[in-house]
């Protein structure tokens, strides 16, 4: 193998993660659920928090980083979901699928460019809190905060992967999303601890990644030991995801061969 | 009538015409630059004027852009004039919009403009009512319709699944629910097939002949020929010859066209064509290996070894001195009457 | 296509007549269903305006009676009101703004049609899937979520209910009419809906919002219907929220005639300017 080949394989996700990150922002529905919608549910978690007369023994900064990644979810759930079926939109899927660049590393860089837009969503909702609630900055491990913020954003973009595999196979990934956004950011624990949900979830939460992510982030900010658990966690899963991501993928794509449904026509 | 771009008298409330149209115009305004803007009137149609008979079938021809569907648009009182009247059946496209309304259907082509997730015969239970229907006579007229139209079976289906005909059929059965007197047709061929456009053909060709005046416009040269009664020539806003098929091709009947297959021939080599002082016109038209120039003279054949001289070593094929056909009037009408800049451009576009 | 002749005897039309409005209004309104929501089909439907306000109520009752004292059935019947919001302003946006997506704007405003009978009637539908929506989600309240209605005034909580469901549609249209001329419209659909779960009570009783989110709160639909369907639910009669009730019809009654009155204004300037110009 020469030297060129084994650079092409980071080139080209690079190029695909910035070639998708420019097209979702066209979408003025990406911009909202990316940019707007967690500033207002982070409003909405202070005020509801503040309404009960405090914050239910938590900190104003686990009010934000759980309502950031809110966000997270629903920048990765409605960019992935959508990825595959955009493209068979636009009628340019066949043409990726074609190319002779393996299409998982293409699906790689969309879903890279797409989960990391949505950390977008913890700087938001932080600065938010400090701006309108005075919320103090403070981070108990701040050595592990890269390692925490990079084991999240690998395994929600190997979820991402799965997303997008998966959710091609339903003609309408939107409406997946309208029904998929709102399980998660409750069994996640995001803004509810897990402990305080019903026993019998807690399986539940623990095979979703945005559990582990969240647990990660607020391990080195506001936990009491370094996050090692979640941050092994989130990347096992990354590893699982991403298994059943290439196994999707090769399913998908012999379906769509096989009923002609690359393109819409 | 001579082909040429007079003014017929105008018309004033004659109920002879079903449509007229006197010195119609509309610009549009754009604004260009982001921090100063600049306001730019753009004339779409500059002062057209023309007559339709009832029962008439009148073709408005002209290539992308000439103002076709603009003027349509005026016509069906979806667009003010700029300047300019025009009427419909006798009542007035500014003020009278509710009576022009009632009397006229509007069909246009391309695929959009249906409700494509519900049936066709829920498109048109739909306008039925819109256009007031009387529902007594709603299922009747609707099955009567489907079946001109040849749409009677498929009319539960989904418009989603229907072809490009079937919606264009569509599109007319909607034009004709409310049985109206006067009927505009906006490009209906557009992304037909060959045998969907014979088809549609036929349809208009029975709508006049039952009575209805028709104006249809086109880009197809062939299609206003086979069809219209007579045929005005629009370009770049305006009209630019009127009058039959053959009064189109008159306009040309002395000429001889020179039909000189080159390969490979360089830029200049029209430009040395055009240079001879008996050569009136010279429109190329480029082929996938070769280009045609179309040269056009009132010498006669004899012209020819002057051209092939004028054209040096360029390789040449097929030579043919020719009668002009409707084509060579229409090329020559369009290439000859749009702005400077656009002619070029035009006569290329044209085929 | 066969070259069969027309011979059809003179069709009669009325289109000024008070039955064509009528029917514009009452049939046309009827198959705008249809023909304009793209959620009509069980595959999003079911997902969108079922499976999800179901977490919806499920999430919010569980991280409201977490941070708050109040009970899980204040914000089971909360989001359970909205969730017909979402139906009507998505609905309603669409029934206006997809004639755009289709490109049968043109062929709509050349019809000799009554406009307030073609646009009133789309209301129709989407009071009656409003409803039917929220009715489903306080299901969902009463069975999970210990959500209990006073059985004597919950003929008042139903009629607080369809005001709610108006003024939501309303506002929906207002939101259509806007997308006409703009590219997206269910970027200001999205935006209302999430307006309404932050200002209206849904999940934060108004009266502890800072001053300035109460007057958005005011000045918005939903927030009086809801709190009457609040009080109803918990034995008011139509003496005790009647007022509220008529508040919420009047504040839809403002946005539906602001909507009429951007549509007319768009036909009209259309005309002027090709503004609504789509092909």
């Amino acid at each position: 193998m020469s030297g060129l080949n084994r650079v092409r394989p980071l080139r080209l996700v690079w190029f695909v993660t910035w070639f998708n990150v420019r097209m979702l922002l066209t979408s003025e529905f990406f911009i909202l659920t990316t940019f707007i919608t967690p500033l207002i549910f982070a409003t909405l978690a202070f005020l509801l928090f503040r309404s009960g007369g405090g914050t239910a023994g938590q900190t104003l900064l686990y009010v934000a980083l759980g309502s950031g990644m809110m966000g997270v979810w629903s920048t990765t759930l409605f960019g992935c979901g959508g990825a595959i079926a955009w493209q068979r939109w636009e009628g340019t899927l066949e043409l990726l699928v074609n190319a002779p660049s393996r299409y998982d590393f293409i699906l790689a860089g969309q879903t890279l460019g797409t989960v990391v837009l949505g950390f977008y969503g913890i700087v938001a909702t932080l600065a938010w809190g400090v701006v309108l609630f005075g919320m103090p900055i403070e981070a108990s491990f701040p050595l592990m905060l890269p390692f925490s913020l990079l084991a999240a954003v690998i395994s929600l973009g190997a979820l991402g992967m799965l997303i997008a595999t998966t959710f091609v196979l339903y003609r309408h990934a939107n409406a997946l999303g309208n029904m998929l956004e709102y399980p998660i950011w409750l069994i996640a624990g995001l803004l509810v601890p897990i402990s305080a949900l019903p026993f019998w979830v807690r399986p539940l939460s623990w095979l979703v990644v945005p559990t582990w992510g969240i647990e990660a982030i607020r391990g080195a900010a506001i936990g009491a030991r370094p996050p090692f658990g979640p941050i092994a966690m989130c990347l096992l899963l990354a590893v699982v995801y991403y298994l059943l991501a290439r196994l999707m993928l090769v399913v998908v794509l012999a379906k769509a061969r096989r009923d002609a449904t690359l393109t819409l026509q | 009538m001579s082909a040429s771009a007079h003014r017929p008298a105008v018309p004033a409330a004659d109920p002879v015409f079903a449509i007229e149209a006197d010195d119609l115009v509309r610009s549009y305004e754009t604004h260009t630059g982001v921090l100063r803007r600049h306001r730019l009137h753009v004339g779409a149609v500059k002062g057209i004027t023309f007559g339709i008979r009832s029962g008439e079938l009148f073709g408005l021809l002209g290539p992308n852009g000439a103002g076709k569907t603009t003027t349509i648009k005026m016509l069906i009182t979806l667009l003010l004039p700029t300047s300019g009247t025009a009427r419909v059946m006798g009542y007035d496209v500014v003020r009278e919009t509710q009576a022009v309304r009632e009397r006229i259907g509007y069909v246009f082509g391309g695929d959009r403009g249906l409700y494509d997730r519900v049936s066709a015969l829920d498109n048109l239970r739909y306008f039925a009512e819109l256009y007031g229907v009387d529902p007594a006579f709603q299922q009747r007229r609707i099955a009567e319709l489907l079946e001109l139209v040849g749409l009677n079976g498929r009319e539960r289906e989904k418009v989603e699944g229907y072809s490009r005909g079937m919606r264009q059929r569509l599109h007319i059965a909607r034009g004709l629910l409310h049985d109206p007197q006067v009927l505009f047709l906006d490009e209906p061929s557009i992304g037909l097939d060959p045998v969907g456009a014979r088809e549609l053909r036929q349809t208009v060709r029975s709508l006049v002949e039952s009575g209805k005046t028709v104006l249809l416009t086109t880009h197809y040269m062939f299609e206003a020929d086979a069809l219209c009664d007579r045929i005005a020539v629009i370009n770049a806003g305006r009209i630019v010859a009127e009058g039959t098929g053959a009064d189109l091709k008159a306009t040309v009947a002395n000429r001889t066209i020179v039909e000189i297959e080159t390969f490979g021939a360089t830029p200049d080599a029209i430009e040395r064509l055009r240079a001879d002082p008996e050569v009136i016109a010279v429109n190329s038209d480029q082929r996938e290996q070769s280009e045609i120039f179309l040269v056009q003279s009132e010498t006669g054949a004899q012209i020819t070894s002057r051209l092939l001289a004028a054209l040096g070593d360029t390789r040449i094929g097929k030579v043919i001195a020719r009668e002009p056909t409707l084509e060579d009037a229409y090329v020559d009408l369009i290439a000859t009457t749009g702005e400077p800049d656009e002619r070029s451009a035009r006569a290329a576009s044209v085929q | 296509m066969t070259g069969v002749s027309i011979s059809v005897p003179a069709v009669r039309i009325r289109p000024r007549s008070a039955r064509a409005a009528w029917r514009t209004f009452w049939h046309g309104g009827l198959l705008s269903y249809g023909m304009l929501f793209n959620w009509a089909r069980p595959s999003i439907y079911i997902p969108t305006l079922i499976v999800g306000p179901t977490f919806q109520l499920l999430f919010f009752a569980a991280l409201g009676s977490y941070a708050t004292h109040r009970s899980a059935a204040y914000f089971a019947i909360g989001n359970a009101v909205q969730a017909s919001a979402i139906a009507g302003v998505f609905g309603m946006t669409m029934a206006i703004s997809n004639e755009r997506w289709f490109g049968t704007l043109p062929a709509i405003l050349a019809t000799p049609a009554n406009r307030l009978a073609l646009f009133a009637g789309r209301f129709l539908p989407f009071l009656a899937n409003g409803l039917m929506v929220s009715l489903y989600a306080f299901g969902v309240g009463i069975v999970f979520l210990g959500v209990r209605l006073e059985l004597r005034t919950v003929g008042v909580a139903a009629l607080a209910l369809l005001a709610t469901v108006f003024s939501c549609n309303a506002i929906g249209a207002l939101q259509g009419a806007i997308s006409l001329r703009l590219r997206d419209g269910l970027f200001g659909a999205n935006l209302l809906v999430m307006a309404f779960l932050l200002f209206c009570g849904v999940n934060i009783p108004v009266a502890e919002l800072p001053g300035w989110m109460q007057v958005i709160s005011n000045l918005l639909p939903f927030t009086h219907g809801l709190q009457a369907v609040r009080e109803a639910a918990t034995g008011a009669g139509l003496a005790q929220v009647g007022g509220l009730i008529l508040l919420e019809v009047a504040i839809g009654v403002g946005y539906a005639v602001l909507a009429f009155w951007l549509f007319s204004y768009l036909e009209h300037s259309s005309r002027r300017n090709a503004t609504l110009e789509v092909r």
